[in-house]
């Protein structure tokens, strides 16, 4: 049993030399890490940025409340131009509609609108590049869970009365009020003058887009001033936080009685689920995820090739080395290790320097395009560990040759 | 120690080594026999291709007989595993080569010290054993200079230094002076002659007759096979 016991004076003088011999040979060893740094690189920050794209979508997801959705005339994927111009001859979902719901589906809490387009606005003066310009009612505040930094949101008043009234976004008061408060102040949005009865908090950005560079107005203002368009939506919340299925019947039921369809005719309106949404944006994010995983993979596996191949070599040049080791009683499991320390110690060095490089990479590229990113410790750990395996499993085959040397002949190697 | 005489070490009984080269068959060792005992200074000595080396590999654990027995202090080598020979190797002989062996990134206690690591022994007994060790062979101030900063000389003795520090039952020499001139060679004998006096058992490859004089007992090998096998009656 004694040749099974773990001896740690081995194991240490395996990392010693392990260090030593890649100390000794740097630009060697640091080019065959290249393989694995690239390769740890594109999978750690690939994974950090898409966790961070699915954090950012589930974040939005829960403040909307999970079982909210959409009525549109334009699905969120129109998968050819035959499918666009029929989508196209659909009626507009109107502030009727929004209505209807509010009043005729018992299933149904409470139901927001949403209607946008672009335009300029302006102060004395002062002028903003083209923002958004959205048309809203009450419920919307709560929605989206918006926060009022002055004055109020959008009332039901002011739709019911087409007032000229808005709430702007944080880069609108920072681009037409210098030190002083918009509220009571009337803004030109689009020609339109519009007083400002609001402020919203910061929303930051998404994807390298501000979100605050927004004007909100009530829904029939919007209609009044800059007419309707196929992207308008009514956004319903059903009772509860339960399945929102029965809400999704009775209002698909009371669009088609709308909009007069026939029993056997198609919707001519898309109803989509905040999950169906959050599901749509991870599959497809999913198939960008496993194309670049795929592509890291290949350059680990070329990097591990690398380790190989750089292994074998340097177990050539130290056949002698061998023979002496195994005259003086290293067995063939403490030359095997001897090899395997090397290579995995070796990939463990790139893996490092990938995950550290990935850490730089994703910060630069979220500061840059102001897309989310989160960069885990698991996922640290993932990628170190990954490059062990690929240590590894590369440096079976040259540590395994070593191990079998006879030490006869390597004794003898010039 | 009190059996001094007669304990035995080698014991190989009708040992052949034969190669198969092609079609043509070599045969390295014919019928050897051969005992050695504890306590003995054997040179072995005979001309290139006369099965010396071949003799000494298999004795030292490196090789195993095509045909015939060899025990190793009673226990038969022939069925024994691969690990089980690199512990006989590792705790039971001490190797010389002509070559000196050592591995160069290293200093002298260091390589000193390497049979102990794979025998499992804890860091400071390595130290303070590789330590007496290099005592042995005089080189106790030269035991942090790496090979490249030594002497010949100095070099086969930390070999020498090496091959005795995990107190083996043999020591095997394989022409242990061919690389060093015929002063340094007669230190090297000095030292030979004070650990044989101190008990170790040693056995010499040697073709040079200066060298084998210092031996106590002297094999001759011609074509693979014993021709003589002297007592040279020198203490």
């Amino acid at each position: 049993m004694r040749f099974f016991r773990v001896n740690v004076g081995v194991i240490i003088e395996n990392i010693k030399i392990a260090v030593s011999s890649l100390i000794a040979n740097k630009t060697r060893s640091v080019l065959t890490t290249l393989g694995i740094i690239i390769g740890i690189t594109t999978i750690i920050s690939l994974i950090s940025m898409i966790n961070g794209l699915n954090e950012y979508v589930a974040s939005l997801l829960s403040s909307f409340g999970s079982n909210t959705f959409n009525v549109m005339k334009i699905p969120p994927m129109v998968r050819s131009g035959e499918e666009w111009r029929r989508v196209q001859r659909r009626p507009d979902i109107e502030i009727e509609d929004a209505q209807a719901i509010e009043e005729n589906c018992p299933s149904v809490e409470f139901v927001s609108m949403r209607v946008y387009t672009q335009k300029k606005a302006k102060y004395e003066g002062e002028e903003t590049d083209y923002i958004f310009v959205v048309g809203v009612n009450e419920a919307f505040q709560n929605m989206e869970n918006l926060l009022i930094k002055q004055g109020r949101f959008i009332s039901q008043e002011d739709v019911d009365h087409s007032r000229l009234v808005c709430v702007i976004g944080y880069d609108i008061e920072d681009a037409l009020f210098v030190e002083r408060s918009p509220i009571g102040e009337r803004i030109k949005v689009g020609g339109y003058p519009l007083r400002v009865v609001g402020t919203i908090d910061k929303l930051g950005s998404i994807f390298g887009q501000s979100r605050d560079n927004i004007v909100f107005v009530p829904v029939t203002t919007f209609r009044k001033m800059f007419g309707w368009n196929s992207f308008a939506m009514v956004i319903v919340k059903p009772m509860g936080n339960g399945s929102p299925v029965p809400a999704i019947d009775e209002v698909r039921m009371l669009m088609r009685q709308r909009h007069q369809l026939r029993a056997d005719d198609e919707d001519d309106f898309t109803i989509q689920t905040q999950k169906a949404m959050l599901g749509l944006f991870q599959s497809l994010t999913g198939a960008i995820f496993a194309a670049m995983i795929g592509v890291g993979g290949i350059s680990l596996i070329v990097g591990g090739v690398g380790i190989m191949n750089v292994m074998l070599v340097s177990i050539t040049e130290r056949t002698r080395e061998i023979g002496i080791r195994k005259a003086i009683g290293a067995k063939r499991s403490d030359i095997l290790g001897q090899f395997l320390y090397e290579s995995a110690i070796l990939s463990v060095i790139g893996g490092a320097f990938g995950v550290g490089l990935a850490s730089i990479l994703v910060k630069v590229v979220s500061n840059f395009t102001g897309l989310p990113s989160s960069l885990s410790i698991w996922v640290m750990v993932l990628g170190v560990g990954f490059s062990v395996v690929v240590g590894l499993v590369f440096g079976i085959y040259p540590a395994n040759k070593a191990s079998k040397m006879d030490p006869i002949y390597a004794l003898r190697f010039e | 120690m009190s059996d001094h005489n007669k304990r035995e070490i080698i014991h190989l009984e009708n040992v052949f080594k034969i190669y198969n080269i092609g079609h043509i068959r070599v045969e390295a060792l014919k019928a050897i026999n051969m005992v050695v005992d504890e306590g003995e200074y054997v040179a072995i000595m005979g001309p290139s291709g006369s099965g010396k080396s071949t003799m000494m590999n298999i004795i030292g654990c490196l090789d195993r007989p095509t045909e015939g027995e060899y025990y190793f202090e009673g226990e038969r080598v022939g069925g024994l595993s691969d690990d089980k020979l690199a512990y006989i190797r590792n705790k039971k002989v001490g190797f010389v080569f002509q070559t000196f062996n050592l591995l160069p990134r290293r200093n002298a206690i260091s390589n000193v010290e390497l049979p102990l690591v794979y025998a499992g022994v804890p860091a400071e007994d390595r130290k303070r054993r590789a330590m007496e060790a290099l005592s042995k062979v005089d080189l106790v101030d030269r035991a942090k200079h790496n090979p490249s900063e030594m002497s010949g000389g100095e070099r086969q003795r930390v070999a020498i230094a090496r091959a005795i520090v995990n107190e083996p039952a043999i020591i095997l020499a394989d022409e242990p002076t061919g690389n060093l001139d015929t002063r340094t060679g007669n230190e090297i004998m000095d030292v030979f002659r004070s650990i044989n006096e101190e008990g170790n058992t040693i056995l010499m490859v040697t073709h040079d007759p200066d060298i084998a004089r210092h031996a106590r007992r002297i094999i001759q090998l011609r074509d693979g096979e014993i021709v003589s096998d002297k007592i040279t009656g020198k203490k």
